[in-house]
């Protein structure tokens, strides 16, 4: 092994300017793509008033209480221009008559302008309809308690103290934000991102790494070493070894680095290096089986981005699997070292989770590397084919 | 004992039965040719014998023992030069020295020594320090024979090392397996050369579609052919009638096309000049030429296969 080892260096001073690069892309890449992902998460509104009303202005304060949207006054032409031109989501438009309409206890109408449908407009429309039966329930205890007492002062009265019973409340739940809200409460959708796409994009040079097996076998220099006294089971762990070196010299990069280009407070940083450790021993385990699998670096290019790829959106590197509900999905995500490690690096980082619940993540990590490591022995022949 | 005995060994790719079926066996101290044209199963075989293939069929004993059984103990003595340049064209030759010598257990004065052994036996010492990929086909296909040679391995297999390469080197390398040779290393060579088993091989065998179709010294497989003399006609264009008509003459053993030439064997010393003349003007063949060979291993392939060695 340390013979192999020994080649594979001597190797990697030839062009080491390749992993080099691989990594910088991986950072680069992470901050590209970790980056506009958390920008999608507070998309603009704007909200056109047709009158000037008590209502109105009430009724923007309201919305403005909301952690998933950002809202904005503006005049109906800049709106339509500014929402036909992508630049925000929506725009949300309250007629002549609102607060007429809210005071005299008619559901008033409020027109939505979109572009295009997007999953957070269904947010959107529950989040104004609940600020509405709010402002609406309000309003009838304030009808109710100036009608019975008379008296403006106490009207306003009345409404402060509806306030404080609302505060903190969202008067309507829909059923599924209940079921997520408390997740979400910890839930650092950054931190997701960020490690989701450290762990996609490091998966590219441990594979291609492994790939150097291929242009052993093209040059015959594999066939060479199998009828050698060395077994082809050391051999193997050889390359894999160095490729888990690599990678997790990588990993030592871009947690340090990307940890202060992201801003990302790893908490207990050796636990998450022992976590990616193993990540990476069954990601090296993967790239030896996939180049296992293939003949030619030519079948290799074409189908590692392709395996990468679904393996990374399966283990939820791309979104949270905590927003999937297909459990065929969810069986699937188990099969992926992406889940195993993306979750022990959540806990450590986001739950603050005792180092001892990232044992099982590490077991199946392991037993993950141990499987790919039996079945690429296996498919890896003595004898390449010329 | 021999060093190695091949008994009953096929191998088949699917349908291909690249090796079909052979007895085989090497002696110590002795450089034996394994004769054949391209695609016969020479490599096959020898793959089987280095432990990179495992037979179909048959055993295969190194020493005794089989090497199924016990990979490690021919691996570790035998020096393997394979058809294909199997170096790494990004290192320098030294480095690719270096890294074959590690694999066979050699390490620092003792590896540094027997590099510097080899590079003066493959003539290389120049360029030692210069990447593979800058060599010419020769100085390639000297470090690939190098490289195997560096653990002083005691059996030595060569799979037609000397195919592309230049007159010089090529006799360069000849010499060098006599040297092993007489050094006391044992040589399976592999070719598809007549010449070179000629004057290097102790031993032949002559291989063909996956079967050996003859053994022995140059001497004892020239003298199978019971005639002492192949007649060469030179014609324009062969009639099937006609060979048929000289098969058919009492002394003609057999009778081989080889593109425009008709090759007969013929029985015994005498004149039989008139009988061809005959048949010749018979079918209306002209001939354009005539020549007399002494029996030699390419007319006993001829003789054999019904084939001419080369493509
Ligand atoms: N790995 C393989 N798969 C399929 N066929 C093969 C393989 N290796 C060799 N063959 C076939 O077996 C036959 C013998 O090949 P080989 O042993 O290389 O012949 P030689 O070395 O005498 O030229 C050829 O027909 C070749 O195409
Ligand atoms: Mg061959």
């Amino acid at each position: 092994m340390r013979t192999i080892l020994w080649l594979k260096l001597r190797l990697l001073k030839r062009d080491y300017m390749i992993l080099v690069i691989l990594t910088a892309m991986a950072l680069l890449l992470t901050g590209i793509f970790g980056g506009s992902m958390i920008g999608k998460y507070q998309p603009s509104i704007l909200v056109v008033s047709e009158e000037s009303s008590l209502e109105s202005d009430r009724f923007f304060e309201l919305m403005q209480t909301s952690e998933t949207f950002q809202f904005e006054w503006a005049d109906q032409a800049d709106a339509i221009m500014r929402v036909e031109s992508d630049e925000v989501m929506a725009a949300l438009i309250l007629p002549v008559g609102f607060g007429m309409d809210l005071k005299s206890g008619i559901a008033p109408s409020i027109s939505f302008f979109q572009s295009k449908d997007a999953l957070e407009l269904m947010e959107l429309k529950n989040w104004v309809r609940a600020m509405v039966f709010r402002m609406q329930s309000d309003q009838r205890m304030v009808h109710f308690s100036v009608e019975n007492f008379q008296g403006d002062e106490l009207g306003v009265k009345v409404l402060a103290e509806a306030d404080t019973h609302w505060a903190n409340k969202v008067p309507v739940l829909v059923h599924t934000t209940t079921k997520t809200t408390g997740f979400f409460d910890f839930y650092d959708i950054k931190i997701h991102y960020m490690v989701g796409f450290l762990l996609f994009f490091s998966t590219f040079s441990i594979v291609f790494t492994m790939a150097d097996l291929l242009q052993e076998k093209k040059q015959f220099t594999w066939n060479r070493q199998m009828i050698s006294p060395i077994t082809k089971k050391k051999i193997l762990a050889g390359n894999i070894l160095y490729s888990w070196c690599l990678g997790f010299m990588q990993a030592l990069v871009l947690v340090g680095v990307g940890g202060f280009l992201f801003d990302i407070d790893w908490k207990a940083p050796l636990a998450v290096l022992l976590v990616l450790g193993m990540y990476i021993l069954a990601i090296a385990g993967l790239g030896m089986l996939i180049t296992g699998f293939v003949r030619t670096l030519e079948q290799l290019s074409a189908i590692t981005p392709v395996i990468l790829v679904s393996f990374a959106m399966l283990g939820g590197c791309m979104w949270p699997l905590e927003i999937i509900s297909n459990p065929i999905l969810l069986f699937a995500a188990n099969l992926t070292p992406h889940k195993w490690a993306l979750q022990a690096v959540e806990r450590i980082v986001m739950f603050d989770a005792p180092i001892e619940t990232i044992g099982f993540p590490i077991l199946i990590l392991g037993t993950m590397s141990l499987v790919f490591f039996i079945l690429g022995l296996w498919r890896f022949h003595k004898h390449a084919i010329s | 004992m021999n060093l190695v005995e091949i008994q009953g060994v096929k191998k088949h790719f699917g349908e291909i039965h690249a090796v079909d079926g052979i007895d085989m066996h090497v002696k110590k101290g002795e450089i034996l040719g394994l004769l054949g044209p391209n695609g016969a199963g020479k490599s096959t075989t020898i793959s089987m014998i280095a432990t990179l293939l495992e037979p179909t069929n048959g055993t295969i004993l190194f020493m005794g023992e089989s090497i199924q059984t016990n990979p490690k103990r021919i691996q570790e003595v035998l020096g393997f030069v394979p058809q294909e340049i199997a170096l790494y064209p990004t290192l320098t030759g030294k480095e690719n020295l270096q890294f074959w010598g590690r694999v066979y257990g050699l390490r620092s004065s003792k590896l540094k020594e027997r590099i510097s052994e080899i590079s003066q036996v493959i003539g290389l010492e120049e360029r030692l320090k210069d990447r593979v990929d800058t060599y010419s086909g020769g100085m390639k296909r000297r470090l690939n024979i190098g490289v195997a040679l560096l653990h002083k391995p005691a059996f030595i297999i060569m799979d037609e090392p000397t195919v592309g390469i230049d007159p010089q080197s090529r006799s360069f390398i000849l010499d060098t397996v006599r040297e092993l040779r007489d050094q006391g290393s044992t040589v399976l060579y592999t070719t598809h050369y007549i010449e070179e088993v000629e004057s290097l091989c102790d031993r032949i065998y002559i291989m063909d579609h996956g079967k050996i179709i003859a053994e022995g010294t140059k001497e004892s497989l020239t003298e199978m052919i019971d005639a002492s003399e192949v007649i060469r006609l030179s014609v324009e264009a062969v009639d099937p009638m006609l060979i048929t008509t000289l098969q058919e003459l009492k002394f003609v053993e057999k009778a081989v096309v080889e593109a425009n030439s008709i090759f007969l064997t013929v029985k015994e010393n005498g004149n039989h000049y008139q009988s061809i003349m005959n048949a010749l003007k018979e079918s209306g063949t002209e001939l354009k030429g005539m020549d007399i060979q002494k029996p030699s291993l390419e007319t006993v392939f001829l003789h054999l296969t019904g084939r001419g060695l080369r493509d």
